[in-house]
């Protein structure tokens, strides 16, 4: 009786030991920054004019992102939708150049932890770009368009550190777009052309060599009166040359956003869950 | 990982920022803008047999760095005349030039008031820029002054309907500057029952003079079901002021087998304009896609009226009331 009571409780103890090496379920949150931004822009197309227009850029912008299920430990998805506009002239102010962009991307990115406090992520993802600038002075050539569908290689940066008392997380996000179809009409080639039905040879293979465009986001983020605030700087370059059409839209801009952090609680959660956040340094 | 870093450093220095120059903004780096931007994106330099070439030479020795405004923009226009366009144009703040001798050298064939007054008798209807009447003998006449604002398919279906009971019409256009040629495809729309080769339209496709891509035909639908049509005999009257999209219109007609043209030649402008910005800020429209008949016929320089039907209205009958052109115009409407 003796040895089977002992049987019995070294199994029981084997089975608590068993139960206690199952991972606790996970809870990814989802991270949401919304925010604006301003600046400057300057801008050149040779298909509308030889000449640089500069002027304001402005923006707003979405951006999402969470650990990935299948290991969230080391795996995250980002993605973020972005609407600017560029209000441009010439040097002397004779001719108005406006600039309508729309982005959406989205990329996987391998969490890496080099340093402590420090978590570096490379990823690969898509970009579709779409927008126009357009020069109404002009007769038959006032809008050049542009669509493009692109691979993106991606990578991100987060540190944490204290200035004072105050909590800061300094991120750096980089967007580059590699492999890509674009559209671009011909040298000389009319929108009525176009609207006619000529179509041959708009569609573009793009490659850094003839469609190049990089993104770089620097950004603070810290909490202020329960709030989590974004501050940042963004660069973003978009240049193309194909049929002799030189294309080249540069901003540099400030932005203020709101970060959140948002968490969807569904049956089978509990108060064991992990709690495993996009970025965690 | 170290020859890796190098092919990715390497392919970054490789990118589509392409080097871009602008010229200054000086009198010299003006007019470079100017003949640079003709050299590389006009379309008949060479069909026209213009020695572009020279001419950079020829004018840049006449820029001084002190000269004014006015003189580097009438220097500039004189360059641009040797193009013999009326699509040509440089437009300052001050000015815009323009080559009139496309038209100022051959007679005006046409007069307005005297329309007016001793055809219409001001008794017309006016619908945007059309005037329209119906004239004795069953015939309906309309004079189009220009093409520039859209002509909407309800007000083709009024005036169509109006002259229901007409056995021709007689469509006017001189003195028609051009515009929209959406408006020319509306008109002939109506025209038309079955798909109509309009002509050929090419586009750059480099800086090179005879970087061209291959003809594109231009192909004409009838209007929607339900919109009134008209089938019958079509007299279409010209002058050397009918230019760019109205030439476009007479070429398009001239496919029709129930048109005839009368009057004068048309003043030509075939090539579908683009616009430029020079580093001073004027800008310069240019042609920059030819635009041919359906035969692939030049129609730069004008359409001939059909053999047997040209006619001129001298400037002194026109101001003692009489329009030879549009006499003839009705009385070959009304014998159709």
């Amino acid at each position: 009786m003796r040895k089977l009571l002992t049987v019995i409780l070294l199994l029981l103890s084997l089975r608590l030991a068993a139960q206690d090496t199952v991972p606790a379920p996970a809870v990814c949150p989802l991270t949401s920054t919304y925010g604006v931004e301003i600046g400057a822009a300057r801008n050149f197309n040779t298909y509308l004019s030889p000449i640089r227009h500069t002027g304001t850029h402005m923006g707003v912008y979405g951006q999402w992102g969470r650990a990935i299920g299948f290991d969230p430990e080391r795996w995250f998805g980002m993605g973020s939708a972005r609407y600017g506009m560029d209000f441009c002239q010439n040097p002397q102010g004779t001719s108005s150049m406006t600039n309508i962009d729309l982005t959406g991307d989205w990329a996987l990115y391998r969490k890496l932890r080099p340093l402590p406090g420090l978590v570096a992520a490379f990823g690969a993802g898509a970009e579709l770009d779409a927008g126009l600038l357009y020069l109404p002075r002009n007769s038959n050539n006032p809008v050049a368009a542009r669509v493009s569908l692109s691979l993106t290689l991606n990578a991100y940066g987060a540190y944490d550190l204290r200035i004072g008392r105050l909590p800061v997380r300094i991120i750096d996000q980089v967007s580059l777009p590699s492999l890509s179809v674009f559209f671009s009409p011909q040298y000389g080639e009319s929108y009525y052309e176009i609207y006619l039905g000529d179509h041959s040879g708009l569609a573009r293979c793009g490659w850094w060599g003839n469609h190049f465009a990089i993104a770089n986001t620097l950004a603070a983020e810290f909490s202020v009166f329960s709030v989590r605030w974004r501050l940042s700087y963004r660069f973003d370059l978009r240049s193309s040359y194909v049929s002799h059409i030189n294309t080249r839209l540069v901003s540099h801009s400030i932005g203020i956003g709101i970060t959140t952090d948002w968490l969807n609680i569904t049956r089978g959660h509990n108060a064991s869950a992990r709690l495993i956040p996009m970025i965690d340094p | 990982m170290k020859k890796l870093l190098a092919i990715f450093l390497l392919c970054l220095l490789l990118t589509a920022c392409h080097p871009y120059e602008q010229q200054p903004d000086t009198p010299a780096g003006n007019l470079e803008a100017l003949w640079k931007i003709i050299d590389e994106k006009y379309c008949y330099l060479d069909q026209k047999g213009v020695d572009w070439e020279s001419t950079r030479g020829v004018y840049l020795a006449r820029v001084t760095p002190d000269m004014t405004s006015r003189e580097l923009f009438d220097l500039c226009s004189e360059m641009l005349d040797l193009l013999r366009d009326g699509h040509v144009n440089l437009s300052s703040p001050f000015a815009t030039s323009f080559y009139r001798r496309w038209w100022s050298d051959y007679p005006q064939d046409f007069n307005l008031r005297c329309l007016q007054e001793s055809y219409l008798e001001f008794d017309y209807v006016t619908l945007k820029s059309m005037i329209y009447k119906r004239m004795p003998g069953d015939v309906g006449y309309i004079h189009i002054s220009s093409f520039a604002s859209p002509i909407g398919e309800n007000d083709l279906d009024w005036i169509l309907y109006y002259f229901k009971d007409c056995r021709a019409l007689v469509i006017d256009i001189r003195d028609n500057g051009g515009g929209l040629l959406t408006n020319v495809e509306r008109i002939v729309g109506r025209l038309i029952t079955s798909d109509l080769l309009a002509g050929y339209i090419r586009h750059k496709t480099g800086p090179g003079h005879d970087d061209f891509s291959e003809p594109y035909p231009v192909v004409y639908k009838p209007a929607e079901k339900g919109r009134v049509m008209w089938d019958k005999p079509v007299v279409l009257v010209t002058n050397r002021s009918c230019f760019s999209a109205a030439n476009d219109f007479t070429s398009v007609m001239r496919c029709l087998p129930q048109t005839i043209q009368v009057g004068a030649r048309t003043g030509g402008g075939a090539g579908l304009p683009f616009s430029a910005t020079l580093p001073n800020g004027w800008s310069i429209r240019f042609s920059a896609c030819p635009m041919t008949d359906p035969q692939g016929n030049d129609i730069e320089d004008g359409i001939d009226p059909t053999p047997g039907y040209e006619a001129h209205s001298p400037d002194d009958e026109l101001a003692a009331g009489k329009d030879a052109i549009l006499d003839l115009a009705l009385s070959v409407a009304r014998s159709l």
